[in-house]
């Protein structure tokens, strides 16, 4: 079906603006994604760090993860 | 007759995105998305890579077995980059918003992606990267046995690992862990150095020798390398988790330096900077295979990672005599990620039968004879046929001198490398031609230093090597008494980047290189990528034409064809500015 002009119009205008409300709206839950829920968390990791106090390490390897039964069918 | 298992390998979203196609273990066809978008690095999902895979190997996608992508997505997303975003807090605001809007709106979708992208139902399969990029160097290596060794800037968490290969089983037993990366030590420098992060370390590289290792207590500093070659970066120095730049003021104030800026001038201070970081990854490297041999016993070593493609480490790994055999991934980087991870699922998944040694890189598209001929007509661009035995004769009369030739022929080369098909030639006798291809055909920096290309027989008589080296990823020094015959080839320190050919590889090639000795004496010529700078290297007969028309370049070979300069349309020679600045500069 097609829409006469103005209707066109309308939807390409309704798709600018909403494009842009995601833009901003975006940008405000994640910062508050990152200042809040991250906050805090790295907040209380960080307050671990100062009082566990891990010695010099040996070596810097580690041991790889074990790959898990049908590992390679999962993007995890 | 049973139904072929066709394994498409997918790498794409970082950058250097690639194809690979596998039929019953074996390699159909390789490509990088880049010499078909004529985007340096292009890192989209590589549609056209994908398609002239398919078409080559006359299938459609309901025929493919299996897709695998070579990097766990949701691994890296919520193990990684969360864990990191949490770590840096409450730096990096700007690039939590870029990676959650990266990875929101693609890279967690990337099983939905390859499957609208192909239209494809199938089994998808992921592989860790370095298991893919293991697997890239071990399963083509053609050795029974072998100890594994991927280096690269980052995976999923991994960065550099240590594994062992035996028959078809490879595992992968000891990691470094993000942030600590060599490579990603290496794109640092190479940014505070003014050049382009994953793309010019090479430059890097290069500019190493005109240097001296004035500042390694400054490397020290940035790297705690342990006797056993695992190494912690000191994250002070480093601005890469955080920020939009690879490094900032603590390593300028560490050097005495500010970061150069990109064409900017460079000093002898860079060159010494360059030198004593390639010093460093030297010691690094060495340490890290010396380990690897000690942890997983062989007298065969793979290499594989971006790290891989750095010749002149690679070269003191085989003179330190650790090992009787080395196999360096030709695709080491990402895009060696696409076979590794199609190979990886061929022989863990289908239990297929261990994959043949890869003898050669030659696995992209072909234009045959009588298409480029029907391309030329169709520009009107006056060119000669001849058959093969005039073709050779001519073109390495033409060799001789001052003439620089491209040189197409047959299959597009796989990985970052041009080795024959797809070349810029010269003379490596003329001290001249050095200059000449650096600055009139490639437009690039005067320091960048040429490779040659050996007849494999020959190897020993010019060069301080051995044994074959058909990838380039082996520097040795030229021989004293040689340096003075082979100027254009011979680096600054007296080394080269050496690329021998075997008529196995690639007949064509070699009987040039012969032709050519048989007339001059000397079975060495430049070799160097079909492209200018910022540019990849040319695909199609079209992307040859325009390269020939808007540079220096005296003669192009396409099949058995030749063009000659002097007889182009004068009007098609006057857009080099335009042409040059469709490319970024790398």
């Amino acid at each position: 079906m097609k829409l006469p002009r103005p209707f066109i119009w309308l939807w390409e205008g309704w798709k600018y603006v909403s494009r842009m409300i995601g833009v901003v709206m975006s940008f405000i839950v994640l910062t508050i994604l990152w200042a809040i829920i991250f906050g805090f968390y790295a907040l209380i990791m960080k307050c671990v760090k100062l009082v566990k106090h891990a010695p010099a390490p040996v070596t810097y390897w580690h041991e790889t993860d074990p790959d898990y039964p049908q590992s390679l069918s999962h993007g995890f | 007759m049973a139904k072929p298992i066709f394994i498409l390998g997918v790498s794409c979203y970082y950058h250097d995105s690639a194809a690979v196609l596998l039929k019953d273990g074996e390699v159909v066809f390789a490509a990088q998305e880049e010499r078909f978008t004529r985007k340096k690095h292009d890192e989209n999902f590589p549609r056209k890579a994908i398609t002239a895979a398919l078409t080559f190997a006359g299938i459609a996608t309901e025929d493919l077995s299996a897709v695998v992508f070579y990097e766990k997505p949701l691994l890296k997303f919520f193990d990684r980059i969360i864990t990191c975003a949490i770590d840096m807090w409450p730096r990096g605001l700007k690039m939590f918003h870029r990676a959650m809007h990266e990875w929101l709106q693609k890279k967690l979708w990337i099983p939905q992606l390859i499957r609208k992208e192909l239209q494809y139902r199938g089994p998808l399969f992921f592989t860790r990267h370095h298991e893919a990029h293991a697997a890239s160097a071990y399963y083509p290596s053609g050795f029974s046995d072998a100890t594994v060794v991927t280096v690269d800037g980052v995976g999923e968490w991994s960065t550099a690992t240590v594994g062992m290969g035996r028959g078809t089983d490879l595992a992968l037993k000891k990691e470094i862990r993000y942030p600590h990366s060599l490579g990603l030590l290496y794109s640092a420098l190479t940014y505070y150095l003014g050049f382009k992060v994953n793309s010019a370390e090479y430059k890097v590289m290069g500019l190493a020798p005109y240097g001296e290792p004035k500042y390694m207590k400054q490397m020290w500093k940035l790297i705690d390398l342990k006797e056993d070659g695992s190494f912690s970066l000191n994250r002070r120095y480093f601005t890469y988790e955080y920020g939009d730049r690879m490094s900032g003021r603590a390593i300028e104030e560490l050097f005495g330096q500010p970061t150069r800026e990109q064409e900017g001038p460079l000093t002898q201070f860079h060159k010494d900077v360059a030198r004593s970081l390639q010093e460093a990854t030297n010691e690094v490297m060495l340490r890290i295979v010396r380990h690897a041999k000690e942890f997983c016993p062989s007298d065969n070593l793979c290499l594989a990672g971006g790290v891989a493609l750095n010749c002149v480490a690679n070269g003191l790994i085989l003179r330190s005599g650790l090992y009787k055999q080395i196999f360096i991934q030709p695709a080491a980087g990402d895009a060696g990620g696409a076979l590794g991870a199609a190979l990886f699922v061929w022989h863990k998944h289908f239990e297929g039968k261990r994959s043949a040694k890869m003898e050669h890189v030659f696995l992209g598209t072909e234009y045959g004879n009588e298409a480029i001929a029907a391309f030329l007509r169709k520009r009107n661009l006056p060119f000669e046929t001849m058959d093969d035995a005039t073709l050779l004769e001519r073109v390495s009369g033409l060799l001789e001198g001052e003439n620089v030739i491209g040189w197409f022929q047959g299959r597009m080369e796989f990985g970052p490398r041009a080795l024959g098909n797809r070349s810029i030639i010269a003379d490596a006798r003329n001290q001249e031609n050095w200059k000449k291809v650096n600055l009139k055909i490639k437009f690039r920096e005067s320091f960048r230093p040429f490779a040659p290309t050996v007849l494999e027989e020959r190897v020993g008589e010019y060069f301080d090597l051995d044994r074959e080296s058909p990838y380039m990823l082996l520097v040795a020094d030229v021989k004293m008494e040689k340096r003075t015959e082979i100027p254009a080839v011979t680096h600054v320190d007296g080394s080269a980047r050496i690329q021998t050919i075997s008529r196995t590889q690639n007949a064509r090639y070699y009987d040039l290189i012969q032709a050519f000795a048989g007339r001059t004496g000397c079975p060495v010529i430049i070799n160097t990528s079909f492209n200018v700078r910022g540019e990849p290297i040319v695909e199609s007969p079209e992307d040859a034409v325009n390269c020939f028309l808007n540079t220096h370049m005296d003669y192009l070979v396409l099949g058995n064809h030749l063009l000659t300069k002097t007889k182009m349309p004068e009007a098609l020679l006057r857009e080099r500015e335009e042409y040059l600045r469709k490319f970024q500069l790398d």
